[in-house]
């Protein structure tokens, strides 16, 4: 018998309102660790998502919804701009490099880009089989989309109208793939990589306008090399750091196009969504320090009906530190219990976050890191310690002659 | 001597209750005698180291009790004294053998399995060791209130009025085994009693009279 056997019975003769303890308290670290998981992973995700791209330009619009779209590929197109325009727009010093890209069709749900091959350098990829497309209809896989949708070198593919699954199949022509690319980290790991000339030959023979591809949606059609004349957008590397607070507002206030900056693009995101996080978190706080007035609530009932145990222990021979804990056990067992849950519940909640995110093409871990989860560790200890003091001294100064003719 | 008295006293509100002087050698026995509410109780909680006294010395096995300090009175009560109290005040949380290893684990000894298995045997209630207390009679719950004050092997046993919840048999067999246990120890036995078959049984009776004078009666 030990005497943290008897603080783990005393818990266990109470467990209807040690079990609401746990429960709130692990709701809240579990709230806590995950929104501060959230709040610190996706901002950090989404940078990484990115890659190397200074600048998206494309239709007049939201330069969020531009972003989404063809920055991180989340959302559907937004529609076209013509090639020539684009290129006219981010012909300035301060623009090191541009890549064209197109979007319209996937393959089981996995996009296809239509580009050029300079669009690896912007994501800092390379190949890790194969070789880069030369030519129409030749296909170079992100790693992710290689792995989801079992392509390898020589694997043929035919597409589908629309970036859903469940559109109408190109079956006119398939595309071969030719290389695989290292995982990156950024949006081009879930993407299929092809030649910008492959949209003509795709949609060539197809005399619905619906299903003509994004140039002849555009009203576009086909330069004389057989490149489409509009395109979703042109991304850009710029030259220098300070051409992100000129490059795109010149663009946006100059032409008929819209210029963002997927980085101030996304800060502006999160300064909107912040509150909705900081709301969360205050949630979670709240959860805790409900849990932690439970558990002195608890405690100090608990301890009040056994005074006389208490007493009884001094009288046993226990020492005032002893009887203390006892007393501070039940609230240590408690934090354990409900730190075990949170951590569980966090993990699930985490899990569920990060798989969305992933379907998002944003990588992000589904708990915290150890600090985070040490600080909500150590927190909830110093609760548990608080939620005692009152408690647990009443119980250490009781007057044991006193505590058992009561 | 493992147990000395020497002119103690206790208050109660405006009452000093004097104690009789006792000596008492290890291996006997004696009654401490007197009418309910006469202070039998506090002066008993005053021997054990528990409730402080007005005046007067108490030795435990040669130790003066209450000119040590707070955490070493408790120690020596907590392996030196035994004390049986009239409401037997167990864990109710706890098994019979938990309830005997609590008092080792308060007094900073390890767990003595063979101990506890020993001395509810010799009590009749070996039957009962895993049951929880709540369970269990009051005769049975006065047992194991026994086996508690018995399991740190205290020189010194103090009972509280051991039969005042007992019908008559139970009564006669805990005082037998009261007897039994305190000498097979080793220990001596000082029980607070108004009841007249435990004073029959011990060696000696000492008497506390209702104006508070204390009047040794007898000692064998």
């Amino acid at each position: 018998m030990t005497l943290l056997n008897l603080s783990f019975r005393y818990l266990v003769r109470r467990w209807g309102s040690a079990l609401l303890t746990i429960v709130v308290g692990a709701m809240g670290l579990a709230l806590l660790s995950t929104v501060m998981t959230m709040a610190e992973d996706i901002p950090s995700a989404v940078k990484k998502a990115l890659g190397g791209a200074d600048m998206v330009v494309g239709p007049k619009g939201s330069e969020l919804d531009l972003v989404m779209c063809c920055a991180l590929h989340i959302t559907p197109t937004r529609g076209l701009i013509a090639y020539k325009d684009a290129l006219t727009a981010v012909t300035n010093p301060y623009v090191k490099e541009s890549v064209p890209i197109a979007l319209g069709d996937s393959y089981n749900g996995t996009r296809i880009l239509w580009t050029r091959p300079p669009i690896v350098d912007i994501y800092g990829a390379h190949l890790v089989q194969g070789r880069m497309w030369t030519g129409a209809m030749e296909a170079v896989a992100g790693a992710e989309a290689a792995e989801q949708q079992h392509l390898h070198l020589g694997s043929t593919m035919i597409s589908t109208h629309g970036l859903d699954i469940g559109g109408e199949l190109h079956t006119n022509a398939h595309y071969t793939v030719t290389g695989i690319l290292a995982p990156t980290g950024t949006v081009i790991d879930r993407l299929i990589l092809a030649d910008l000339k492959s949209i003509r030959v795709v949609h060539v023979d197809t005399s619905d306008p619906d299903e003509q591809g994004p140039t002849q949606v555009a009203g576009g059609g086909y330069d004389k090399d057989g490149n489409p004349i509009a395109i979703s957008a042109m991304l850009a590397r710029f030259a220098s750091p300070i051409a992100a607070a000129i490059v795109p507002r010149q663009i946006s206030t100059e032409t008929d196009l819209t210029a963002a900056n997927p980085l101030f693009e996304m800060a502006r995101l999160s300064a909107l969504v912040r509150p909705a996080f900081n709301l969360l978190l205050i949630f979670g706080a709240l959860f805790g320090v409900v849990a932690a007035l439970m558990a002195a609530i608890g405690l100090m009932s608990a301890l009040n009906a056994r005074a006389k145990d208490l007493a009884l222990l001094r009288i046993l021979g226990a020492s005032r530190l002893k009887v203390a804990r006892v007393a501070i056990q039940e609230a240590l067992i408690l934090v354990q219990l409900a730190y075990a849950l949170g951590f569980v519940l966090a993990l699930a909640l985490g899990a569920v976050v990060a798989d969305r995110m992933f379907s998002y093409g944003l990588f992000i871990t589904p708990w915290a890191g150890w600090p985070t989860l040490a600080m909500l560790y150590l927190g909830a200890l110093g609760a548990a310690v608080l939620a005692s003091i009152v408690p647990v001294a009443r119980a250490v100064l009781a007057d044991g002659e006193g505590a058992l003719k009561a | 001597m493992v147990l000395s008295i020497d002119r103690l006293t206790v208050r109660r509100g405006d009452r000093v209750i004097p104690s009789p002087n006792i000596d008492l050698a290890a291996g006997q026995s004696l009654a401490l005698r007197g009418p309910s509410g006469v202070g039998k109780t506090s002066l008993l909680l005053a021997m054990a180291g528990i409730l402080k006294p007005e005046a007067g010395r108490v030795f435990v096995d040669g130790q003066s009790l209450w000119e040590l300090g707070e955490e070493a009175r408790a120690q020596v009560r907590g392996r030196r004294i035994g004390y049986v109290f009239a409401s037997f005040h167990l864990i109710d949380a706890l098994s019979v053998t938990e309830n005997l290893q609590l008092a080792r684990a308060c007094a900073g000894l390890s767990p003595d399995r063979e101990r506890a298995a020993h001395l509810l045997a010799s009590l009749g209630i070996g039957a009962f060791a895993s049951r929880r207390v709540d369970r269990l009679s009051q005769g049975q719950m006065q047992r194991v209130a026994l086996a508690r004050a018995l399991m740190n092997r205290p020189k010194v046993l103090l009972c509280d009025e051991p039969t005042a919840a007992l019908d008559d048999d139970s009564a006669e067999t805990m005082i037998g085994l009261l007897k039994r246990s305190a000498a097979a120890e080793g220990a001596a036995l000082l029980v607070a009693t108004h009841d007249q078959r435990v004073m029959s049984s011990l060696d000696g009776i000492v008497a506390l009279q209702a104006d508070g004078l204390p009047a040794k009666e007898s000692v064998a």
